[in-house]
């Protein structure tokens, strides 16, 4: 009887902590789906701190690493994954890790590491779902930085049917940036930077602004009325500045547009998360196409 | 914000390399380190509430993410009060003579600054805090000149330490402004438009941010070529609102359309 109490005790011993650890991880999977990204982060890392198995400490530092890129706070990411690779030396979650890496370096607009852990998950090795990412991703990247025949390469080596994703790239390359240089020197016209750009009646508004202004500052030079004048002609440089600046960020927010489309193309509909019915400490991502 | 960070690394590394067994202390100093002020604070609450040793040092973290969280200084300084009357720690003393010292000194109290800063820098061994309750107190001599009286063997020890002051300690260090992070006010054509002319008229622009707004973050980021932007603006805003795009539900329920700053100075050299 004496045996069995202790026995008990022991036992009892040996789950509380066990069930408290089960508890904080639920915590912590809870709040990411509710996505309070922090306050997961947290939770992640209690566990992870608390727990001395080292595959689950390092599956709770990814999800960590997850929940606090979700939150865009690259510097504690960096330091969540570096935790992940401390603490499993086994490197159970290597194509994890560099996703999760690559994903960091991409929010950090480090475009080289980017690629450089895009590169890692597109070996033959990896499964197709993380090699088609990884291509997808690592063409974007190549996109905005106007490499458009690696941004193809990148495409063409994807285990998936990529037919949409190269038909925007091919849209792309045959269509045209407009030069924000011409756009701000026909801004000079009153309306005619953004007719440059297309935006045509953002271009009459402007011309019909600054031409009631223009004809406010002769009449009132003609009269000789200085007040007036003085103060049309500080209402008419606004308008008239605002013309040129106008065709400036026309023409940039056309290319921008343009880039931000064929880019939504390739991997707009690319994303990944932590599989939902994984309640044990253990990472697995989800790519979702 | 970013002026804490020196002063946040030496403290964390304070806390972390005494007790680096104690997980969540770990845990709440890599928060306040991150300058994660309210994710600090729970954190330090979570193990007063369940007694996790060292109790001492979570009620010091405690108090001082209180501080920067902004909490009133009157109410601020009661636990570092509390902390001093009670701890036998001298580190941890030292530590809150200093918060307190700040908080003193920012409820203009120079007298009670003067002591807590003069047994910060008597009772600590840690540089950092050394360095900065000697330069605080060079600081608080500067503004309250009264105080130097028979203080000449405290001063020519202050000025022992003198060669290792930077240009950012005395920033550090200088008596806090609690409007110092506050967002400047709006330049007067603003304020003119927002006092006189917007409740006569109504809200009349649909565009989030407003275009009232939008002006002032250009002027604050941009200056004179916040002019040209409203202008722009201004011309943009009746095709904005005609495609609806972006709409944002506004609190009190109106739909505006997202048509921020960062999409129109994205290329603009920083």
């Amino acid at each position: 009887m004496k045996s069995l109490l202790i026995l008990l005790l022991l036992l009892g011993a040996l789950l509380v902590p066990a069930l408290a650890d089960d508890l904080t991880f639920r915590l912590a999977q809870d709040l990411l789906k509710e996505n309070s990204y922090e306050l997961a982060g947290v939770e992640f890392r209690r566990f992870a701190m608390e727990t001395e198995n080292k595959p689950a400490q390092s599956a709770a530092y990814l999800y960590s690493s997850y929940a606090y890129l979700q939150a865009e706070q690259p510097g504690t990411v960096q330091e969540m994954l570096d935790r992940a690779e401390d603490a499993d030396r086994a490197a159970t979650y290597p194509a994890e890790l560099s996703l999760l890496n690559a994903e960091n370096a991409r929010l950090m607009h480090d475009s080289d590491t980017a690629l450089y852990f895009y590169d890692l998950l597109s070996d033959d090795g990896e499964s197709a779902d993380f090699q088609t990412f990884a291509r997808r991703r690592s063409a974007a990247i190549e996109l905005a930085r106007g490499d458009i025949l690696a941004a193809h390469t990148h495409l063409e080596n994807s285990p998936s049917d990529e037919a949409e994703s190269l038909q925007a790239l091919e849209a792309y390359a045959n269509g045209k940036d407009k030069t924000p240089l011409i756009g701000g020197l026909w801004g000079l016209i009153p309306g005619a930077g953004y007719w440059y750009s297309g935006e045509t009646a953002n271009g009459f508004r402007s011309l019909i602004l600054n031409s009631l202004f223009i004809f406010g500052l002769v009449s009132t030079a003609e009269e000789e009325q200085w007040g007036a004048f003085a103060a049309i002609a500080f209402f008419e440089v606004t308008w008239y500045t605002g013309s040129i600046y106008g065709g400036i960020d026309s023409a940039q927010r056309h290319n921008q547009e343009r880039l931000g489309t064929a880019i939504d193309a390739i991997d707009g509909h690319t994303s990944y998360q932590p599989d939902p019915g994984i309640t044990a400490p253990i990472f697995k991502l989800k790519i979702m196409f | 914000m970013h002026k804490n960070i020196p002063a946040i690394f030496l403290v964390g590394m304070f806390f972390f390399s005494a007790y680096a067994q104690a997980e969540s202390l770990r845990l709440a100093t890599s928060l306040f380190e991150k300058t994660e002020w309210a994710l600090c604070r729970r954190e330090c609450k979570r193990a007063l509430l369940a007694e996790t040793p060292p109790t001492e040092r979570f009620e010091l973290l405690g108090a001082m993410t209180a501080v920067r969280l902004g909490t009133n200084p009157d109410e601020a300084s009661k636990p570092f009060q509390s902390i001093l009357a009670e701890n036998r720690d001298p580190q941890i003393s030292a530590i809150a003579a200093y918060e307190l010292g700040r908080l003193q000194w920012q409820l203009d109290h120079p007298e009670a600054a003067f002591d807590s800063f003069a047994l910060s820098f008597q009772t600590t061994t840690n540089k950092q805090l050394f360095l900065r309750s000697s330069c605080s107190l060079f600081l608080l001599f500067k503004d309250h000149s009264e105080l130097k009286k028979g203080k000449e063997g405290l001063i020519s020890q202050i000025n022992t330490s003198r060669d290792q002051w930077h240009g950012t300690l005395f920033a550090e260090c200088a008596k806090p402004d609690p409007k110092k992070d506050q967002p400047s006010a709006p330049n007067w054509i603003i304020r003119f438009y927002r006092s006189q002319i917007s409740p006569a008229i109504g809200s009349r622009c649909n565009l989030e941010p407003s275009c009232s707004e939008y002006f002032h973050q250009a002027n604050c980021k941009h200056g004179t070529k916040s002019i040209p932007m409203i202008a722009d603006r201004l011309v943009r805003e009746p095709g904005i609102n005609h495609r609806k795009e972006n709409p944002v539900i506004m609190e009190s329920g109106q739909i505006r359309y997202h048509d921020p700053i960062e999409n129109h100075d994205f290329w603009m050299k920083k």
